[in-house]
């Protein structure tokens, strides 16, 4: 009678626990599915970029998508934080690398890039923009909302997902770390991108 | 039986806890961080509020030199940044962060002075792991916490609180808030602060 009084708590506990590790999400590996987050578009630059309307289609100048909504094959997506040094250090990097996408014809048309500060306010974004001379989007998620459902990563981290044809929010890219190396990760890009 | 029911329910709540604070920590630390046990969100009651003259201290810095809050008095205002302890996981994600808004104070007129119960050599090998570090850093170390006690932001474990205090240049408080532990400040309450004492 304890030994079952026992197994009860214990998958009580169990049953308890579970939504919460549901809700943080676990770490988003190759095949996972992306979730569904909800980006808030609001530079009428990042919303040609993306190619979700002009600013005319901000209402009251913002505009709320999902990754879906961008127009592309494949998307990159960094998560960094403004509080990050080692998110700090990869800026320049990272600019590299959206320089050479933009240059590059067989990337340009079908990758994309974002960024998503985990647990960075607006201002904090901004701020983080404006420092690095950042021109691709970037997107507050002060709330951490998106970083429990993407599996609550340590910063900076790269993701690669799919957005066209068969299985769509397929993760194709999973991995924690500053770029080390633009071009070897513009090679990821490029193989992705013309098979 | 209650007993082991008791265990199980007490690392449920250890867990939970865990899980519940969700950092964002950069990698940058990854093999140094510790990790303490979970800590009450906010733990005494600050002493000092708006509008009253901040108490003035004088304590060592990272730069070898002693940091006096009157040397200010009269050019710069002035904001504090008491942090829990080094080598843990929000502090060590929020001074590297205001590593990078140095011109936010130059405009508006104003110096950060970090604060931390650490001693120096801890301070100073701590603060080396965050890149550019352009603001003051001081160890409130010996007597203990001397200084965030007179500010009331000294735990009963011996830990500061996460607290940000504006003082300006007449040397009068003009923001004090302590922050959940567990939260980092965010930067729109000291721009704002700022803006509106410029």
């Amino acid at each position: 009678m304890n030994r079952l009084r026992f197994m009860f708590c214990l998958i009580g506990v169990i049953f308890l626990l579970a939504p919460a590790e549901l809700a943080a999400g676990a770490v988003l590996d190759v095949g996972n599915t992306f979730p569904e987050v909800v980006l808030n578009v609001e530079d009428e630059d990042d919303a040609r970029y993306l190619d979700v309307g002009g600013i005319m289609d901000l209402v009251m100048g913002s505009k709320k998508i999902t990754i879906h909504d961008v127009k592309t094959n494949f998307l990159v997506i960094q998560i960094f934080s403004m509080y990050c040094p080692y998110c700090q250090a990869d800026a320049p990097r990272v600019n590299t690398l959206f320089g050479k996408m933009r240059k590059d014809p067989a990337i340009n048309d079908k990758v994309k890039l974002i960024g998503i500060g985990a647990g960075n306010t607006k201002l904090e974004v901004a701020t983080f923009k404006n420092k690095y001379a950042i021109d691709f989007p970037l997107f507050s998620d002060g709330d951490f909302s998106i970083h429990k459902k993407i599996g609550e990563v340590r910063t900076p981290y790269f993701i690669i997902v799919k957005l066209q044809g068969a299985r769509k929010g397929e993760v194709l890219y999973s991995r924690l770390g500053t770029l080390e190396s633009v071009e070897s990760f513009l090679d990821v890009i490029e193989k992705l991108a013309v098979k | 039986m209650k007993k082991t029911v008791a265990v199980i329910l007490l690392h449920f709540f250890f867990m939970v806890f865990i899980i519940s604070i969700s950092l964002a920590a950069s990698t940058a630390y990854r093999e140094t961080i510790s990790h303490p046990y979970p800590l009450p969100l906010t733990n005494s009651t600050p002493t000092v509020s708006v509008g009253e003259t901040a108490p003035d201290f004088s304590l060592p810095s990272i730069s070898g030199a002693r940091v006096t809050l009157s040397q200010f008095r009269g050019s710069k205002n002035v904001v504090l940044s008491f942090v829990p302890a080094a080598w843990t996981p929000i502090c060590s994600d929020q001074w590297p962060g205001y590593g990078i808004i140095q011109d936010i104070f130059i405009q508006n007129n104003a110096t950060l002075i970090g604060i931390s119960v650490d001693n120096i050599p801890t301070l100073h090998a701590w603060t080396k792991q965050m890149g550019s570090i352009w603001f003051l850093v001081c160890a409130d170390f010996y007597p203990h916490g001397k200084v965030a006690g007179e500010y009331g932001v000294l735990r009963p474990d011996g830990m500061a609180e996460r607290a940000i205090f504006v003082i300006d240049k007449e040397g009068r408080m003009r923001f004090a808030r302590v922050y959940d532990i567990n939260t980092r400040p965010p930067l729109e309450d000291i721009v704002a602060v700022l803006q509106a004492i410029r």
